[in-house]
């Protein structure tokens, strides 16, 4: 006799166990993240449990992406909003990535991640509240490395805040990502030379905020 | 690969001062729930009006727009007679008074309400199956389960799905304006004998209210004495025909 089961809400079968690479967690991606082609190739298929592994391994280097892209417009919680939406993008339109093809997985899928936040800045413009103190180097029960750590990390932010989010998002793509020079032309879908001039311009800014901080 | 910007850039140490946080816990599971959601997940749904107070106030705004018109129109028309009447120096003219029924696109109509849209997900075992819902074929961009349909209509539907040498499953669903999903796992056919053919199951119209907690999942067949409760045969029991072609393993707890 036929079975039948009825569910009201989302389905979410998990026939498998999440399998596949996690991504390194931290600041700088130690290496971009991949899926082995029989995962691969069952995501295509609309398995779920590929699915979920594709973003089990994506959603670190994407999550950190879209962060740094979006900066100070990040914090509203938009940061989860884009990603889920670069990460539901990239494993829909998955079935029409060809291993074969000049990108990789993980370069095709950051590519998507900018391009959703690029998009979204446009779309809402920046935000202009003032950065949260408690992210501010005035800790004094921290030890001194740490706050010079923060100061850093501080002034790279306030840097690529000053940024256009094309230039941003350029600099992410190669400082933290490890994009080379051609992937981030297509993923910014600009030519090598304007690649280029946006990463000195990012870089112009960056030295002027750490020279403010103490680092030349 | 070394580019000359990497030379200018500060160091990865320095670089790594700027953190960012990382994807909060059950981030993994609300791109799954957004990815089998019917909507493409943009960023993100922000509050906003109401589907039903937008279609009201959009109701509302067509009575009052047509309202208007009839108004206008039985106000500002002139009858031939008054128009006659109207003309400078022209003469009276007998007239008999006709009531004419109002024009058809001045009547007051009240537009349809919009049909509400539900959303179907049909998860089949053996996963290529035929899944036909009111005659038309679903399918999905693999080609296999699960078959989902977006935005149709409410209100009750013919489900259809058949499989080669598999008993075809049929029932009629009460879609709500919500997203439904049924998993249906078909039975292999019975061997052919001349005596007997595979008939056509047909179950009771399946409405959303009418699933009980205890027949919500009405469980599978009884399967062979051997097998201990819950556990899944090694043996693929929709493909006679082969031990171990299917890579997918049917999955072993319910569908949720």
């Amino acid at each position: 006799m036929p079975t039948r089961c009825e569910t009201v809400g989302v389905a979410m079968t998990h026939t498998r166990p999440p399998v596949g690479p996690r991504a390194p967690a931290g600041g700088a991606s130690a290496g971009p993240p991949s899926l082995d082609a029989a995962t691969l190739a069952a995501a295509r298929r609309g398995e779920s449990w590929a699915q979920r592994s594709f973003v089990v391994a994506f959603q670190t280097p994407v999550f950190q992406l879209v962060a740094r892209v979006l900066g100070r417009a990040g914090r509203s919680g938009w940061t989860e909003d884009v990603s889920q939406d670069a990460l539901v993008r990239a494993l829909r339109s998955l079935p029409g990535f060809s291993e074969h093809g000049p990108a990789k997985l993980s370069t095709w899928v950051l590519t998507i991640a900018t391009r959703a936040a690029i998009d979204h800045l446009r779309r809402v413009g920046p935000e202009t509240t003032e950065l949260d103190p408690d992210d501010t180097v005035h800790r004094v029960e921290s030890p001194e490395i740490d706050l010079d750590r923060r100061a850093v990390g501080e002034a790279i932010a306030r840097a690529l805040e000053t940024l256009a989010p094309e230039i941003r998002a350029a600099f992410v793509l190669r400082a933290y990502h490890e994009l080379s020079y051609p992937e981030i032309a297509e993923a910014l879908a600009i030519d090598l030379g304007t690649v280029k001039s946006r990463l000195w311009r990012a870089r112009a800014a960056l030295q002027i905020r750490l020279k403010e901080v103490g680092h030349d | 690969m070394t580019e000359p910007f990497d030379e200018a850039l500060p160091s990865r140490a320095l670089l790594e001062a700027y953190t960012v946080p990382e994807a909060p816990s059950g981030f993994t599971d609300r791109v799954m729930a957004s990815m089998h959601s019917p909507v493409v997940a943009g960023p993100s749904p922000r509050p906003s009006a109401a589907p039903w107070i937008v279609a009201a106030v959009a109701s509302a705004c067509a009575v009052v727009a047509v309202t208007l018109l009839v108004t206008r129109s039985s106000v500002e028309t002139p009858t031939p007679v008054e128009r006659d009447a109207m003309t400078p120096g022209s003469p009276p003219t007998p007239t008999t008074t006709v009531v004419a029924p109002l024009p058809v696109a001045a009547q007051p109509v009240t537009p349809p309400p919009a049909p509400l849209a539900g959303d179907l997900v049909i998860v089949t075992i053996p996963r290529d199956a035929d899944v036909r819902v009111d005659g038309v074929a679903m399918t999905n961009a693999a080609g296999g389960s699960p078959h989902v349909r977006t935005n149709l209509d409410t209100g009750v539907h013919r489900i259809e799905v058949t499989r080669d040498g598999f008993v075809p499953w049929r029932t009629t669903i009460d879609l709500p304006a919500r997203a439904l999903n049924l998993e249906v796992v078909l039975d292999p056919a019975a061997p052919v004998t001349p005596s007997a053919t595979s008939p056509i199951v047909t179950t009771p119209a399946i409405t959303p209210r009418s699933v009980a907690p205890s027949t919500a999942r009405p469980r599978r067949p009884p399967r062979k004495a051997s097998s201990p409760a819950g556990s899944v045969d090694l043996k693929d029991p929709f493909n006679p025909s082969s031990d171990d072609s299917d890579p997918e393993p049917p999955p072993s707890t319910p569908f949720r």
